[in-house]
């Protein structure tokens, strides 16, 4: 931090200073640079002032007395002397470099830039000021005259591993990656133990295509210096990019075990754990981050937005909240913010977040679809505004010129059909499809799924089966995924992510492949994407008319537009609670999200209109007692006692099936209904009140129930609502008979029946690929 | 993108002891790969230990490096050989290398070294039982049990020791016992289910599953044995739906799968898949013959009567032998048993399962035998045989039209194919005359599926049923003449006969 005295040369006699530094001055002096190098500038500053003050002028005791008074605080000051230092000795090059550094620190990056310019020319050959000019270059995105500087900076000083660290980086930019990895591996030579410089030499490699050849030098060196947890963390974050997240997990463990307090394994740690969906330990090593460095805001807002994943919306929307008022509106922030709001029952705040990120860049996919996923769940919701805002996203997903497609026009040829999503596994896209790939017919359609990575998970199982090919989607671009997808020569694409969390909708925006349907998976509404030429629905989810809410084509399905499995472990049934309890017991299991104002008033017009009826609500957010307290509130706000309420947590699925025991009918939220959750509640024994609306989402429990042959649970309005939930209290009897055959019923009903079901699913893609075989070949695609 | 870079880690870097027991965790918890850089950070800070040993034997054990860990346990003892741990860490690496008196050496050093120790009696007693000493296992696994009755493996050893003494309900009590505690164990489950289908005990059996049904045990294994144990019993309903749910638990499983196609619940494939025959027949070689004797098995019988019919001279004194012949899955030689007091000249057996021909070779009666896939073997093999016999194999085939063809091709001109098959028509409740026997059993449940004019059908136990015209018309396609065929009863299944027929082709068409 202290500076050393100019060469005797460059001073004019004026300043050299002999005798009138009396040697009191040198002695404070040499106090204050000693202060000044420990970091204690306020008293480096009186040390400084009193030399100056007994007459030491030498201009290395000056420009350590500017540092001081800005490391005391008065930066301005400071640079002023600088300046002045520097007017008057031109030709000293200390001066303007720590003027630089002053500034970067403001940053005021152009007038940073300027003075080590100055200080440069002054001395071309010194390598802080190359090195200090040449980062500030790339910063202002100047990369190609950086690397330039930074060369010569590696020649005169080939011994600084901060250089060819930095040579490394600048040659990232330019986009020489393999002159990259040999830099930093000079660098990490020079510095063997340096964590960040071993993790950019990795990720160096593999961008070059050579993570495997680095991988088995890590493993090599490894074996030489098992405790460098430079060496670990590299081998880590290299395996999390080659898709073997268990190892790299196990590996980023040992780092953090050997390391506790370095951040960068902590933040790579918790970066393998969130791609491999081990959300919980993710969050607690966020934490650990976080409180290393507490000033890193993407930290905190990968924390809250893995906290979303674990259900802690409230925590991760006072996370988000600070962090705006901190750094101002940024996308991220905003679309995790809408999330968490949505999630937490506050629609209207979630919609209004998004709306303002929306507005903030209009041409940001990612805020429409935080606008069109947090709309899905307003009461307000209109076919017609949720169209507007998925046609949104579909519109600023990014693009690539469209590629001619090979795949053959024949009508009867067997097809090579691409299942992609991430959540080809225990997810409502499993329960909800699986039986139907299972039965399709396999002379006519061979299986491709472009999936997660191989698990135990036993509908991943069941999808592996029925593949011919299983292909792991991972860390690559939209773009890239599509490219893939075209490689495998894939006929029809069918999509079962949607806009969701990981959702991989944004390869069909580059057109992969000719006929591209979208199916389960973040289903809410139309996906408003001109690429998507089809949407799976049946005449519940889309009745006539319902075509102008969709940019798709409907694709109706005979009976319902899904297939559910129900699980094995399901618990058997019980009778109806009602009748040893006394007293009707409502519920609802589907999550906070889906409860809006409008949904708790009409459930208290329903308890209201049933007297000692009881409403059981079962969602993970209840954990956080803040959101169980407001919606105990909102209910108070309507007259109902807290008693008649019970407000339960989340817990794992066969032990959440066993809760159906305790409840006589569902009340569906509108206007996102439920889905897996009404199949499962019906697989349990009870029925569903449900009101429709114009959105996919909202019409999703009248399908279930139509096609389980419960129609007459499907209602019209909110009074008829209030009506049919009332009239299922008054008659137990009744209840209690159709709770009785109801698993009977449904096993036999379509939504149940596979092998109907494939036969349906292959008949109706026959027909979608029929009509792009009719089709003229397009010379331009839809954009 | 300052390019200054951070150092190395901070100065709180853990201490030995807090190392090694991360690493314990870690390997415990399967975490071979957070275990292994440790292991290397731990030899760094401290100097060769038992400890040490132990914990790198552990890890090598995790690693499958069997060799490697042998190494390194009998370092470890040789600078504490009265280390407990050691011993039974290398009882356990000298079991996987099948050095079974080593382990056994190390196991009791450990009871003595510590005869309090539960883990010692148990490794103690798993490998007495491994030496075929199960009345020495049962007093170590008792022991170790009583001190830690939460240890599924160690009941599960005790419940074999029981069941090896004779003692089958005892070995069915403690497994009740420990299934209470821990009833999310599957591996006790299902050791309480075979037990009880070993007994022939399929009432307890299909109990003990719907109780772990009910408790939200979902295992593949426990619905497939539910299944076997229902279909046992005759209720092949209720058994298709549980191997139906067991295929949903195990997809890949071709085992399974051909169980629920032959339930009807999925499209039928033409002939069983070889996995699926050799687990079978590989977990059955040791009861196989019992189980059919049980089932009054007539087929050895019936082809014998049909070799002497065809070759009189075989039974008389003289030297008119007849070689060699050929016994196309062969199983475990019960064919050879009828043939025995024949004067054959090389008996050679194929068969698919392993396990079965252990069981043909013990019996002595072979020239040889060879491990293959039937139609594999045929392809490939270059002998001329003037007999060959298929006793109860084709029940695995629904299509004979490439089969027949290959066995053709072995025999010389006038050479005789002898075999059986099970007959469509016939008491599985086919209906007569290739109609849909669908009317039987009722549509929905597709607990089997007719010839369908295939001439086959798969039916509920695995097994393909055959229609005599779709035989002949086989044999003649192949270039055989048919000179026997008969109706004759195969066996008795849940007290009604299965019916058969049996074939007798030789071979007139020359032509290829």
């Amino acid at each position: 931090m202290t500076v050393e005295p100019p060469p005797a040369r460059l001073l004019p006699a004026a300043l050299a200073g002999s005798d009138i530094a009396a040697w009191r001055g040198a002695e404070h002096a040499h106090l204050g640079m000693a202060l000044l190098g420990e970091g204690r500038g306020g008293e480096a500053l009186v040390a400084l002032r009193g030399a100056v003050a007994f007459g030491d002028l030498r201009p290395a005791t000056l420009l350590n007395l500017a540092l001081a008074e800005e490391q005391a605080g008065d930066p301005e000051l400071a640079r002023a002397s600088m300046r002045a230092l520097g007017d008057r000795l031109p030709d000293w090059d200390e001066p303007p470099l720590r003027l630089g550094e002053s500034l970067r620190r403001a940053g005021d990056l152009a007038a940073a830039e300027a003075a080590y310019e100055r200080a440069v020319e002054l001395n071309p050959q010194r390598p802080e000021a190359l090195l200090s000019l040449a980062a500030l270059l790339m910063l202002r995105h100047q990369a190609p005259r950086a690397q330039m500087l930074l060369l010569r900076c590696c020649a005169r000083a080939p011994d600084r591993a901060d250089a060819w660290d930095a040579l490394g980086l600048a040659l990232m930019l330019t986009g020489d990656i393999p002159a990259a990895e040999s830099a930093f591996g000079e660098a990490q030579r020079l510095l063997p133990d340096n964590i960040d410089i071993a993790v950019r030499r990795a990720e160096a490699a593999a961008l070059a295509g050579n993570a495997a050849a680095e991988l088995a030098r890590l493993d090599l060196a490894a074996a030489d210096d098992p405790a460098n947890v430079a060496l670990l963390t590299a081998r880590g974050v290299l395996l999390g990019r080659q898709g073997q997240r268990d190892e790299a997990v196990d590996v980023l463990e040992a780092a953090v075990a050997l390391a506790p307090d370095a951040l960068v394994p902590i933040v790579a740690l918790s970066n393998a754990l969130t791609t491999s969906s081990r959300a919980r330990m993710a969050v607690d090593v966020l934490r650990r981050a976080v409180a290393l460095a507490p000033d890193d805001s993407n930290l905190r807002n990968n924390l809250a937005a893995t906290l979303v994943r674990v259900h802690r919306y409230d925590e991760a929307r006072a996370i988000l909240e600070v962090l705006i008022d901190e750094h101002g509106p940024q996308l991220n922030f905003l679309c995790n913010l809408t999330n968490a709001l949505v999630s937490l029952g506050l629609q209207e705040q979630g919609v209004a977040r998004a709306r303002q990120a929306v507005a903030l860049m209009p041409q940001a996919h990612l805020a429409w679809r935080a606008l069109g996923n947090a709309l899905s769940y307003h009461p307000d919701v209109t076919g017609q505004s949720l169209l507007a805002a998925y046609r949104g996203v579909g519109r600023t997903m990014p693009r690539t010129t469209p590629v001619a497609l090979a795949n053959t026009r024949d009508p009867a040829r067997r097809l090579r059909l691409g299942l992609l999503s991430p959540t080809l596994k225990t997810h409502p896209v499993g329960w909800l499809t699986v039986a139907g790939f299972e039965t399709l017919d396999p002379d006519a359609f061979e299986i491709i799924c472009l999936g997660p990575p191989e698990s135990t998970d036993p509908i991943q199982r069941r999808f592996r089966a029925a593949a011919a090919e299983w292909h792991v989607v991972d860390t690559e671009t939209p773009a890239a995924l599509a490219q893939r997808i075209r490689d495998l020569g894939i006929d029809i694409l069918v999509e079962l992510s949607g806009y969701g969390d990981r959702g991989l909708i944004a390869a069909c925006a580059h057109r992969p492949a000719p006929v591209q349907v979208k199916w389960v998976g973040m289903q809410n509404h139309s996906t408003g994407l001109a690429e998507m030429d089809w949407i799976i629905t049946d005449r519940w989810e889309t009745p006539a008319g319902f075509e102008r809410h969709y940019s798709e084509r409907l694709l109706h399905l005979p009976d319902g537009y899904v297939c559910y499995s129900p699980p094995p472990y399901a618990p058997d049934l019980v009778a109806l609670p009602a009748l040893r309890r006394g007293h009707v017991t409502f519920g609802c299991f589907n999550n906070t999200a889906k409860i809006t104002p409008v949904v708790i008033a009409a459930w208290a017009r329903v308890l209201r209109a049933v007297p000692g009826a009881r409403l059981v609500l079962k969602a993970h957010q209840f954990a956080e007692p803040a959101t169980a307290a407001r919606f105990c509130a909102a209910f108070a706000d309507h007259g109902i006692d807290a008693a008649r309420l019970e407000l339960r947590a989340g817990s794992p699925h066969r032990a959440l099936l066993a809760e159906y025991g305790d409840i006589d009918v569902v009340l569906d939220p509108f206007p996102y209904s439920g889905g897996l959750t009404t199949c499962e509640a019906l697989w349990m024994g009870v029925p569903t009140v449900t009101l429709p609306g114009e959105t996919f989402a909202s019409r999703h429990s009248a399908s279930h129930m139509s096609n389980a042959g419960l129609a007459d649970w499907v209602v019209a309005d909110l009074d008829a609502y209030v009506a049919r939930a009332a009239a299922a209290a008054g008659d137990l009897a009744a209840l209690a008979a159709l709770r009785a055959g109801l698993r009977a019923r449904l096993r036999a009903s379509p939504l149940c029946d596979a092998p109907r079901f494939g036969r349906n699913l292959g008949a109706a893609l026959r027909r979608a690929w029929h009509d792009w075989c009719a089709a003229e070949p397009a010379t331009t695609t839809p954009g | 993108m300052h390019a200054t870079a951070t150092p190395a880690a901070g100065p709180t870097r853990p201490d030995p002891g807090h190392l090694a027991r991360r690493i314990r965790e870690m390997i415990a918890g399967g975490r071979v790969h957070a275990a292994r850089p440790l292991l290397g950070a731990l030899r760094r800070m401290a100097p060769p230990s038992a400890e040490i040993s132990d914990i790198a034997g552990l890890l090598l054990l995790r690693e499958g490096r069997i060799p490697e860990a042998l190494a390194e346990l009998d370092a470890g003892l040789a600078l504490d050989s009265t280390s407990v741990a050691l011993h039974i860490s290398r009882a356990d690496a000298r079991m996987q290398a099948q050095d079974v008196l080593g382990a056994a050496a190390d196991a009791a050093e450990a009871v003595i070294l510590a005869p309090g120790n539960a883990q010692a009696k148990a490794v103690l007693g798993v490998v007495l039982l491994e030496m075929n000493r199960p009345e020495d296992a049962l007093p170590c696994l008792r022991e170790a049990v009583a001190a830690e009755p939460r240890r599924p493996a160690w009941v599960r050893a005790l419940a074999a020791a029981l069941e090896q003494n004779g003692d089958a309900a005892g070995a069915a009590a403690v497994l009740d016992a420990a299934i209470a505690q821990c009833p999310g164990d599957v591996a006790l489950r299902t050791a309480a289910m075979m037990t009880a289908m070993r007994r022939r005990d399929f009432t307890a059996a299909a109990e003990l599953a719907e109780a772990a049904r009910r408790q939200g045990v979902a295992d593949a294994c426990v619905f497939g044995l539910h299944g076997h144990a229902l279909s046992s019993l005759g209720r092949h309903d209720a058994a298709s739906e549980a191997y139906a749910e067991a295929l949903k638990l195990a997809p890949e499983d071709p085992y399974v799968r051909h169980l629920v196609v032959s339930a009807g619940l999925l499209p039928q494939a033409s002939r069983a898949p070889a996995p699926y025959l050799e687990t079978v027949f590989d977990g059955y070689a040791g009861r196989f013959e019992s189980h059919l004797i049980g089932l009054q098995y007539r087929v050895p019988g019936l082809l014998r009567a049909a070799v002497l019919d065809r070759f009189p001279a075989l039974a008389e004194a003289g030297d008119a032998a007849l070689g060699p012949v050929l016994d196309l899955g062969c199983g475990t030689g019960l064919m050879a048993v009828a043939l025995s007091d024949l004067k054959l000249d090389r008996l050679v057996g194929v068969d698919i399962s392993a396990g079965m021909l252990a069981e043909a070779q013990d019996k002595g009666l072979y020239h040889s035998l060879v491990h293959a896939e039937l139609e594999a073997f045929l392809a490939r093999d270059t002998t001329t045989w003037p007999l060959i016999l298929a006793a109860d194999v084709f029940c695995y085939f629904g299509v004979l039209d490439d089969v027949l063809p290959l066995v053709h091709a072995r025999l010389p001109p006038g050479g005789v194919l002898m075999f059986t098959v099970e007959e469509c028509d016939g008491a599985q409740g086919g209906a007569q005359g290739g109609a849909q026997d669908g009317a039987q059993d009722g549509a929905k449940d597709g607990a089997h599926q007719d010839a369908g004019g295939r001439g086959w059908r798969l039916g509920r136990q695995g097994r393909f049923a055959h229609d005599a015209d779709y035989v002949a018309r086989a044999a003649i396609a192949a270039g055989f003449a048919v000179r026997t065929v008969r109706r004759e009863v195969l066996r008795t299944e849940a007290q009604a006969n299965v019916p058969g027929l049996l074939f007798v082709l030789e071979r007139v068409r020359h032509d290829g």
